[in-house]
């Protein structure tokens, strides 16, 4: 409840923003402010989950991004792929899951012909995951032990804030990051494991987390448009 | 202006923040706390203490107000069997453990939630905290007479 409470916040907060800013006094209604058909469809992915591959040796994961245009509004969707396999000091955490992100941007730059952008949006994500745990403790008048124990299943769910740029670097080959402010994160799942991380998110204790990706798009034409 | 630019920094502070403390406050002992019905500590002579799946327990102080006895981490259930006075009450409790990582560096560790009292032959007794924790008074009072 809380977290669509957000959502209708953040989204009312951002029309707002996107009507007012740069407005101009007596200016008739601009066409490049309203919804207007899509032209194309940019799909891509994030080259830092990439890299993380191998310079991350506990992280092995993929994030793929897409948007579509509706004038200087976008729809926003990613889905992502996360295993982790950590060592930790008494024993190893594992973590398997799938994520995905769905929202808005808004542009800010609308005289820009090449349709470059900068943006602001945000976003609900929700993940499914599974964690598994092997780790060496110790109880008063029982010794060490081993404890083993799993979360199947798990879900998760969070809210973010994003900004970034996205730049056509050569005819439809496109680059640009996204910095995220993601809050509010949500679990429910085991409750005899308290979940650490959660696949797109990150380390649960957090409450607010900030995510950065660098992306690459390559951008579809739609029949009709340029 | 000034509370949203206060806002803004104190979002920026809080998700800087790094790996947890490594600060285990979890524990596997039951504070128990004894009193009389005036809602006074009061002191007890036991004779000893059975814990199940341990065996005795013989306090070593004449006379004592709290005590803190295990419970397993392989089960969910203990029971405390309180020897003294030539009568032996029990109270059986039920538990929930709970795996959790603090962090690579720190480890994981097992939190002991949920505590509740499912049989007793005490006349009375309050769960005062259903966590066990290091630094906390008590999670059990037992009133005696």
């Amino acid at each position: 409840m809380l977290i669509w409470k957000y959502l209708l916040s953040s989204a009312f907060v951002l029309m707002i923003v996107g009507q007012c800013a740069g407005q101009k006094k007596n200016d008739p209604a601009d066409s490049t402010r309203r919804f207007q058909k899509p032209t194309g469809i940019r799909l891509g992915t994030d080259l830092i989950s990439l890299g993380k591959n191998f310079t991350n040796s506990s992280f092995s994961g993929w994030e793929a991004n897409a948007d579509v245009d509706f004038g200087r509004y976008y729809a926003a969707l990613d889905y992502g792929s996360w295993t982790r396999d950590l060592p930790i000091t008494n024993g190893t955490y594992q973590n398997d899951g799938r994520y995905f992100r769905i929202g808005a941007d808004i542009n800010f730059m609308l005289k820009d012909p090449d349709k470059n952008m900068f943006f602001i949006g945000f976003r609900y994500a929700r993940a499914n995951f599974n964690e598994h745990i092997v780790y060496q403790t110790t109880a008063s008048n029982f010794g060490d032990f081993q404890v083993e124990s799993s979360n199947i299943g798990a879900k998760g769910g969070w809210v973010e804030l994003t900004t970034g740029l996205r730049v056509k670097i050569w005819k439809q080959f496109w680059m640009g990051y996204t910095a995220r402010m993601k809050f509010l994160p949500s679990v429910t799942g085991n409750p005899a494991f308290e979940t650490y991380e959660i696949p797109g998110f990150g380390q649960t204790f957090k409450g607010i987390y900030w995510g950065f990706n660098y992306q690459a798009f390559w951008r579809i034409p739609f029949k009709g448009s340029k | 202006m000034r509370v949203l630019g206060f806002l803004v920094l104190w979002i920026l502070a809080t998700a800087c923040l790094n790996d947890q403390d490594c600060l285990i406050t979890s524990t596997n002992l039951v504070k128990i706390q004894f009193k009389n019905l005036k809602n006074k500590n009061k002191n007890i002579k036991l004779d000893s203490v059975e814990v199940s799946g341990l065996g005795y327990f013989y306090p070593t102080t004449d006379s004592i107000s709290n005590l803190a006895l295990p419970v397993s981490p392989m089960v969910n259930e203990a029971t405390f069997t309180f020897y003294y006075y030539n009568s032996s009450p029990a109270v059986t409790v039920e538990y929930f453990t709970q795996a959790q990582v603090i962090s690579a560096k720190c480890g994981a560790f097992t939190n002991y939630i949920d505590l509740r009292v499912t049989t007793t032959s005490f006349d009375s007794l309050k769960i005062i905290n259903d966590r066990l924790r290091i630094n906390q008074n008590a999670n059990l009072e037992i009133f005696i007479e």
